[in-house]
């Protein structure tokens, strides 16, 4: 259960007034199911998550200067940036892939010179699930195979992904979290979030 | 391809598309999504489905059963949307009911309007009757209310509500039954608060005056609070 923080607390905590946080809300700043509504035995409060939550509010606190809040709303929004394409060149000067994983991928892409986003985006994922060990690239292909097929559960349904392995044979879920349960054996990745892929891979890129 | 333009008076059937400026008057019906610079319907057309215009003017007894999007939005009379409405600049007067949520820069109300869903606007000025299921969420809202007025919750920066049509008489004291305009609510948040004839169970904010026909049940306050004697106050909590 991820830890959770009260309204009334993130402004204290924070020093961000009212009229800031739902300014926030209203520029999509801060996603609508942030905002979790219980019942306390004062009354309604509503809480959110802890981690996420003071996370976003630095990073908007820190990049305010100069950034307008609808530019930083694109930054954060799940609306991905679909039609952004960028050369070979480009995402190495940003540092967001590495050589190895390019030249892999021009191996499968042949004389590709543009990406767009879903490409990069698997390719990111890739890197990521490589740099953990474990996988092979064979591995990984499958992989990639089932999240270009389930692409829009990706877009749409904010799902983690877990990898098992028996015998050899590798058996990749997409899932939500704790919706699928299988006792008997340890997954190779865990719970390993794709929006949080997205959204550092799209900080990075715009 | 060039796009053509609709002008249709009377009584007749037509289909949506796309088109450049299109003006409907009589008791037409458009069977289906419309999308087009300017878009001014009257009387008592009927469009099934959804509107996407750079400006869209609409009175009379009109019902759009889909959405409204475009840059200005103007609604008068007894008209109704089943869907949403986004826009800039959205005005509405008269009776007007909204089944879903209402999203824009500026929004002027002004007679009795009902909402369905969240409203969110950077700044909100009501003269009149509202009765809003949602949270509205707005930078700045000015409300000058009349009758019996409900909001869900009520959130923001600068918030202000007022007893409207104080000394008016005649037509609109007719209109509102004569009694003092009231507001209903069950949360309000925001940086600067002010409050008249407002019922509510939770204020909090920075800098909250309650003006008089206040009834509060509780009210947290970081910076300033002032609570005029004609106000009733349960609980104040400084924070």
């Amino acid at each position: 259960m991820e830890e959770l923080i009260s309204k009334k607390d993130l402004l204290i905590e924070t020093n961000i007034s009212y009229g800031q946080l739902y300014r926030w809300k209203r520029k999509k700043l801060i996603p609508e199911e942030w905002f979790m509504k219980k019942s306390t035995y004062t009354g309604h409060e509503t809480f959110f998550p802890r981690e996420k939550i003071l996370e976003r509010v630095h990073q908007i606190l820190n990049m305010k200067e100069g950034a307008s809040l609808d530019d930083l709303a694109d930054k954060f929004s799940s609306d991905l940036p679909e039609e952004l394409e960028r050369k070979k060149e480009e995402l190495l000067s940003l540092g967001v892939l590495s050589r190895e994983i390019l030249s892999l991928y021009e191996e499968i892409f042949k004389g590709k010179e543009i990406y767009n986003f879903q490409d990069i985006l698997y390719m990111y994922i890739s890197e990521e699930l490589l740099s953990k060990g474990d996988l092979s690239v064979e591995d990984l292909s499958r992989i990639l195979k089932m999240l270009s097929e389930h692409y829009e559960v990706i877009k749409d349904k904010d799902p983690a992904l877990t990898v098992y392995r028996r015998f050899g044979v590798t058996t990749a879920l997409l899932h939500k979290a704790g919706e699928i349960f299988v006792a008997d054996q340890v997954p190779l990745v865990k719970d390993y979030s794709i929006r949080n892929a997205l959204e550092k891979l799209k900080l990075k890129l715009i | 391809m060039e796009l053509r333009d609709l002008k249709i008076s009377g009584s007749s059937v037509l289909t949506g598309g796309a088109y450049r400026d299109v003006k409907v008057s009589g008791a037409s019906k458009i069977t289906s999504d419309i999308t087009c610079e300017t878009m001014s319907i009257s009387g008592a057309i009927t469009v099934d489905g959804h509107v996407d215009a750079k400006s869209c003017k609409v009175s009379g007894a009109c019902k759009v059963k889909g959405s409204v999007r475009a840059a200005e939005i103007k609604i008068s009379g007894g008209s109704s949307i089943q869907g949403s409405l986004e826009g800039e600049r959205i005005s509405l007067a008269g009776g007007i009911k909204v089944d879903g949520g209402i999203k824009s820069a500026l929004l002027k109300l002004s007679g009795e309007i009902s909402v369905g869903e969240d409203m969110e606007c950077e700044e909100f000025y009501l003269q009149g009757a509202i009765k809003a299921q949602g949270a509205v969420n707005c930078e700045k809202c000015a409300l000058k209310v009349a009758g019996r007025s409900e909001i869900g919750e009520l959130v923001g920066a600068e918030i202000e509500v007022r007893e409207g049509y104080k000394n008016s008489t005649g037509f609109l004291k007719n209109l509102f039954g004569g009694s003092r305009g009231s507001l209903n609510v069950s949360l309000i948040e925001g940086d600067d608060i002010y409050l008249e004839n407002t019922t509510c169970e939770m204020v909090r904010g920075d800098r909250v005056v309650l003006g008089p026909g206040c009834k509060i049940e509780k009210v947290e306050y970081r910076e300033k609070l002032e609570v005029h004697k004609e106000a009733k106050v349960g609980e104040k909590v400084a924070l």
